[in-house]
This record gives structure tokens, C-alpha cells and sequence, in this order.
């Protein structure tokens, strides 16, 4: 599974930084579909 | 902002807390945990160093997948839990020590990480640090490096023998301190303890 061994703590980084930014993109995707700006035509 | 986006940054805040906790809470994820078994003594047997017979009770460590380990201990020493999986604290008549696991980054060797953090991390952590000897050895098969060091524990003068074992996985490390006025007394026996490590496959 792992192309070579990382030790514990940065392995809980790595975990951490990953997660992050899913959870940071998923955000902002939703944000900008739920984002209106008022436009007056 | 409308109150669904505010419902959203909301939620993303709450879930990126729960993500800091989970990844390196007190009981993280990858915090492995202690197995009682590895307090359990396996058997014991009578070795004769310097003209003692020592009854030493083997312990067999199973706390970490791919890092079980065996050690044999003097039976009158305590022996419990250290802190991390992984590892014990001893104690006995006028002295103590630990053995322990810890990972080696795959940027550094185990050499390069004793001389380079962990000796500089005892230079600020020991009163009146000072080196008494450095050799490279072999301990049942396996590459070892040893550091002896004196120190103040306490009032105490101290000296402390510090091995580290290369492993298939992490490395072990041996840390053993009496009094300097007793060290030559206990260098047999701690010499028998260390060459006694092996790392188990199972």
C-alpha cells in the first residue's frame, strides 16, 4: 500500500493535510453554487 | 453572504476542528495501544555473570505490529508499562531504565539520527553532560550503536548506557542509568540485558 515507510507523526500529517484540503474544496465548491450575488439588470 | 453559505463555512469549521482532533488527538487514529500480554513474564532462566547466578525473567513485547520484541530482565527488577506502546519502565536497587521503540525518517539512518538529534537533544536535556564512549555493534544479527554518558540525575552523579538497535521497522533503544560509583558493578549484567534484545518475527 505504501511505497515506502513514513514515520507515525508524519504519516498523521500527511493524513491530516489530505483530508484538509478535500474537506476545504468540497467547501468551497458548495460556497460557490450557493453564492449570489446581487445583481441589479 | 446568504445563510446557507454561512451554514456551510460553519459546518466546514466544525469538521476541519474534528479532523485536527482525529489526526492527532491524545488518541489519534495511529496511536497504537499496549497490549497486556506484553507485561505477562514468558519464562525465566538462570545466567551466571560474574560469578552470580541471576535469575532473569523474559518479556515478550507485542504492543506494535511488525516491532514485537523480546527482553530478558533481572526477576527482582519492576517492570511496568513505559508511556508508548511499545515500551517499559524499570526500575531496581539504586538505578532505573527504559526500553522503548522510535522511528527512524527514511531521510536519515540511525547512525546519522543518534548523532545528529538525539546526542545534541542530551547535551541540553543532561546536567553536565558528557560522553564517555561511542562503538558500532552486533546484537543478535542486527547493527547496534551504543552511547555511554555521564550526567547529574538528580543530585546524583550518573552514568547511563544507551543502546540502539537497527530493527525491521522502527529501532529499539535500551536505556540504562545507575550512579557512577556503581557503574562497573552492573556493566556485566547490563551488557548480558542488551545482547539478550531480539526482535521477534511473529
Amino acid at each position: 500500500m505504501f511505497f515506502y515507510d513514513v514515520p507515525d507523526v508524519q504519516a498523521n500529517i500527511n493524513f491530516f493535510t489530505s483530508w484538509f484540503l478535500v474537506i476545504v474544496g468540497v467547501a468551497s465548491l458548495l460556497v460557490n453554487l450557493f453564492w449570489k450575488s446581487k445583481r441589479k439588470e | 453572504m446568504n445563510k446557507k453559505v454561512v451554514i456551510i463555512l460553519f459546518l466546514t469549521l466544525l469538521a476541519l476542528i474534528g479532523l485536527a482532533i482525529y489526526s492527532f488527538g491524545a488518541n489519534n487514529r495511529l496511536s497504537p495501544k499496549p497490549n497486556p500480554v506484553s507485561l505477562n513474564p514468558v519464562n525465566t532462566e538462570k545466567v551466571t555473570v560474574r560469578n552470580q547466578n541471576i535469575t532473569f525473567t523474559s518479556y515478550s513485547n507485542k504492543d506494535i505490529a511488525q516491532n514485537y520484541y523480546t527482553v530478558k530482565l533481572p526477576q527482582d527488577w519492576k517492570v511496568q508499562a513505559g508511556k508508548d506502546a511499545g515500551s517499559y519502565e524499570m526500575t531496581f536497587n539504586g538505578g532505573s531504565g527504559t526500553i522503548q521503540l522510535t522511528d527512524v525518517a527514511d531521510n536519515t539512518t540511525l547512525e546519522l539520527m543518534i548523532l545528529s538529534q538525539e546526542e545534541p537533544n542530551l547535551k541540553k536535556s543532561v546536567s553536565d553532560y558528557k560522553r564517555i564512549d561511542y562503538q558500532k555493534l552486533t546484537i543478535n544479527g542486527n547493527e547496534a550503536y551504543q552511547l555511554t554518558y555521564q550526567g547529574k540525575t538528580g543530585q546524583t552523579d550518573s552514568q547511563t548506557i544507551q543502546t540502539y538497535i537497527t530493527g525491521p521497522d522502527k529501532a529499539g533503544i535500551i536505556t540504562l542509568t545507575v550512579p557512577q560509583s556503581s557503574f562497573s558493578t552492573y556493566q556485566s549484567m547490563f551488557s548480558s540485558i542488551i545482547q539478550n534484545f531480539q526482535w521477534d518475527s511473529k
